[in-house]
């Protein structure tokens, strides 16, 4: 075999399937390399645990409804608090434990790579998708940003349907099968932005939070700030009137 | 395994969508080309269908395993993600338990039910993100995340497996600490406001267990956190002075405040097992723990379960286990007697007399040793007896009376269900009435109380208050903790009717009673004491006013202040003619119950019976 007809075959729809899904996989292994060694404390391997824990069981939860599951939303939302390396981590954990149920196959890299590009647009895209002051996320450029990713991360993981159809047609026909159930998941990622991306938002910040609990001589600005206003809503808490101010107790106690 | 059922449940979802696809081809393509999309449409199944057969064939915990090799700290994050599925879906159950109990579910429209369940989500992802700080406090304490842990002796791994032989962990040199283990402090733990929560000045030697006393939020659990290198508390706070440990086995001297390690700086058995056990089963527990503190064998681990009382349960899966048997676990497991200093936090609440017996001498074997033994204890009679040396942090206790009061039985109220699991022959409750439950680890105490609480629809209280609340913040736990008041809640412009307007203030006097009316609104209920979580948890139950009250373990982690507040509060209840169920192994509480004129129920060997009837 010489080198003209290699790259011939490399043009056929099996030799594109061969050398997307080695060349994904060879990314997904990087990836996953970068990640493992990125991780350093006990707190943050298990909150990666914890999200792709919670995005996998919601997906096999949403597996009745064809094609929509929040974890397109999980992972915007934790690429807009956390970055895209922890992100790209989450995104990974999470292909690899919802297939377990799922089904496994070549879309488990194509589907890992497309979430790990989700996170890394909402990361890229923070000052967009947070108020000022980065204490509330903006639903609505959430929302579109959700949408869009409805139908680019299906045409994403779509290719992986080459590989096994390897046909050009079959793989057109197979994309066009699939607005609907793309446009399912562009409906669906709205309406989790709307119903979720709120307590996402809390929750990931809680986990700030709690990082900041480590031994510092002098906590961060940030942390500071926050407890603040805590500590602010709490000796209001404290100026609240007494309920049962001026009931005078039948028994005589105080 | 892979049985016909599960490949028809399979094709009953795909077979219709590849047919639906290959019609769309043949639109396409022309019905004279069918051979062609048969043959596609053949290929698609056939290829589906082999990959989730390898899918299925293939283990999870194989999967870590592989990733343990590879990826050792994303391995970690894996086990722990399976860990956390089994527990998120129970915590969930909990959570539909409870509103449930709390009366939300009868009569009211579907919409209005699903409203009501997607509540308790931000609840829930909360309570999920502490169940993984405490797993990732686990991993991080027992140094699970050094890698030269998991890749030591490679070569002869592999040579074990492609003999077939078991993977022994040969390659771990035995650790020994040194004879002068020594621990300073000097340090204060302070908020972000600059308010101090902890100043600690003490030179602790080996050779020696130390009982630490003091209320609750005093500082026992920060500092035990501290010296075992891991996030002091759950709130940011900064560390001021110095920590220092000499005699680690590998590091040598430590300054804590370098941290965080790779390395396990102390042997750290924290409260709550539950939310501490890394592996998804009994075996991998062990032998995760095991491997990181040197050369073990089978025989080993197996002796050491029987020790612990647990040799029966090595196929078990943790979340199957009792309180009692999780907490024999993490000892059994993770007492290592290759690191100088061991931290047990409240470690013996869960035990009973065996399992006391049995720490006991393992805590004085370390001793022995020359290793120091930290303990935080709020029922210190049982630890007094070994202590050396006794610390007493914050403002001193004077020593506390439990409330006891004579309650003269009412009428009959109930009676504990027979099943399979007991059987009795026990005389009617009445109103009034003290009951407190005592058995062996395992012996179905919680069990009982479920199935009581589920035949006779009485409201129960588990022993972890989690499992209880609902809410990520004070305000929406108390919104979430009567239909009406949440109906209120959800009102822009809230009308107080005449049962709302009395319910709160029940509410608030309850509150007020508990010693809860100081709490923020918008604190976040993880940030609150186990006391004031326990209390919190208790409120809707008082509220209710039931008939029976049946409460686990109350006094799980509660210093003796908190606790005689609580049990007054109990006493209150049978005044107004509650009969209260509590099940405990503390010896105080058992005192308590009979100077009260309370019953003492025994489970044994399926049996429940009533001590001295």
């Amino acid at each position: 075999m010489n080198w003209e007809s290699f790259q011939a075959w490399a043009m056929t729809p099996g030799g594109i399937a061969v050398w997307l899904t080695l060349l994904c996989g060879l990314f997904f292994g990087s990836l996953l390399v970068s990640v493992d060694r990125k991780i350093r404390l006990g707190r943050e391997a298990a909150l990666i645990a914890l999200l792709a824990a919670v995005a996998s069981a919601s997906r096999v939860l949403f597996a009745a409804l064809p094609n929509v599951q929040p974890v397109t939303l999980f992972i915007l939302m934790i690429g807009l608090h956390l970055g895209a390396r922890r992100a790209t981590a989450v995104a990974m954990l999470t292909a690899l434990l919802s297939n377990m149920a799922l089904g496994h196959g070549p879309w488990t890299f194509y589907q890992a790579i497309a979430w790990a590009a989700v996170g890394t647009s909402s990361a890229v895209l923070r000052p967009l998708l947070v108020n000022w002051d980065g204490t509330k996320v903006r639903i609505l450029p959430m929302a579109i940003l959700a949408f869009v990713w409805g139908f680019l991360f299906d045409w994403m993981v779509s290719l992986s349907a080459l590989a096994i159809y390897q046909s050009f047609e079959a793989f057109i026909t197979f994309i066009i099968a699939g607005l609907v159930f793309d446009a399912m998941h562009a409906v669906g990622n709205v309406l989790f932005t709307v119903w979720l991306a709120p307590s996402l938002h809390q929750l990931l910040w809680l986990h700030r939070r709690h990082e900041a609990g480590r031994w510092y001589p002098d906590l961060p600005m940030d942390t500071i700030e926050m407890e603040a206003r805590m500590a602010d809503s709490k000796a209001e808490a404290h100026r609240q009137e007494n309920p049962l101010a001026g009931i005078e107790r039948l028994d005589g106690g105080e | 395994m892979v049985g016909i059922r599960t490949i028809l449940r399979w094709c009953r979802v795909w077979l219709p969508l590849s047919i639906l696809y290959g019609l769309i081809l043949l639109y396409f393509s022309g019905i004279d080309d069918w051979p062609h999309v048969l043959l596609l449409i053949s290929r698609l199944i056939a290829a589906l269908l082999g990959m989730q057969i390898l899918t299925w064939s293939v283990p999870p915990s194989d999967v870590v395993r592989a990733f343990e090799w590879f990826l050792p700290r994303l391995g970690v994050s894996l086990a722990i993600a399976l860990r956390l599925v089994p527990r998120l879906e129970q915590s969930a159950k909990w959570r539909l338990e409870t509103l449930q109990e709390r009366g939300f579910v009868e009569e009211e429209s579907t919409l209005s039910n699903l409203r009501t369940r997607a509540s308790i989500w931000p609840g829930w992802l909360a309570d999920s993100l502490d169940h993984a700080h405490d797993l990732g406090d686990a991993v991080q304490s027992r140094g699970i995340l050094a890698p030269r842990r998991w890749r030591h002796g490679v070569r002869q791994r592999i040579v074990q497996f492609a003999l077939g032989e078991d993977i022994r962990e040969d390659g771990v040199e035995p650790h020994h600490f040194s004879d002068s283990v020594q621990l300073g402090l000097d340090l204060e733990i302070r908020l972000p406001g600059g308010r101090s929560i902890g100043r600690h000045k003490e030179l602790l030697r080996g050779g020696n267990i130390v009982l630490l006393r003091g209320p609750s939020g005093c500082g026992k659990s920060s500092l035990l956190r501290l010296i075992a290198g891991v996030s002091p508390w759950q709130h940011p706070v900064s560390i001021h002075g110095k920590a220092h440990l000499s005699g680690h086995p590998v590091l040598g001297e430590v300054d804590l405040s370098s941290g965080p390690f790779d390395e396990a700086i102390a042997c750290w058995i924290p409260q709550d097992p539950d939310r501490h056990g890394i592996a998804e089963s009994v075996q991998r527990e062990f032998s995760i723990a095991r491997r990181l503190s040197g050369p073990w064998s089978q025989q080993e681990m197996l002796e050491s379960l029987r020790e612990w009382g647990l040799f029966s349960k090595l196929e078990s899966k943790p979340e199957h286990l009792s309180d009692g048997e999780q907490q024999r676990l993490l000892l059994a497991a993770h007492l290592d007697p290759a690191q100088p200093v061991w931290l047990l936090d409240e470690a013996d609440v869960h035990l009973d007399e065996e399992g006391f017996i049995q720490l006991g001498k393992a805590v004085v074997k370390h001793r022995t040793r020359g290793g120091l033994v930290i303990v935080v204890a709020h029922r210190h009679a049982r630890w007094e007896r070994i202590a050396d040396v006794e610390l007493s942090i914050g403002d001193s206790m004077s020593s506390q009376d439990y409330p006891s009061v004579w309650i003269e039985p009412g009428e009959e109220v109930g009676l504990p269900p027979q099943s399979s699991l007991f059987s009795h022959e026990l005389k009617p409750i009445r109103s009034g009435d003290l009951i407190l439950v005592q058995g062996a680890n395992g012996t179905g105490k919680t069990t009982l109380l479920r199935e009581w609480s589920a035949s006779a629809n009485l409201p129960w209280l588990p022993t972890s208050p989690d499992r209880r609340l609902l809410g990520m913040t004070v305000q929406e736990e108390l919104d979430l903790q009567h239909p009406i008041l949440y109906q209120q809640s959800l009102m822009i412009e809230p009308s107080l009717n005449e049962e709302a307007e009395n319910l709160g203030i029940l509410q608030s006097a309850l509150r007020l009673e508990l010693g809860l009316s100081h709490l923020s609104m918008t604190t976040p209920v993880h940030d609150l004491s186990t006391g004031e979580r326990r209390r919190l948890s208790l409120l809707p139950l008082l509220m209710r006013n039931p008939s029976i009250l049946l409460l686990d373990e109350i006094d799980h982690g509660l210093d003796d202040e908190t606790l005689a507040g609580l049990l007054s509060q109990i006493n209150k209840s049978r005044k107004k003619g509650s009969a209260v169920v509590v099940t405990s192994h503390s010896p105080d509480l058992t005192a308590w119950a009979k100077v009260c004129g309370g019953r003492i129920w025994r489970i044994e060997r399926g049996r429940l019976a009533e001590v001295g009837q």
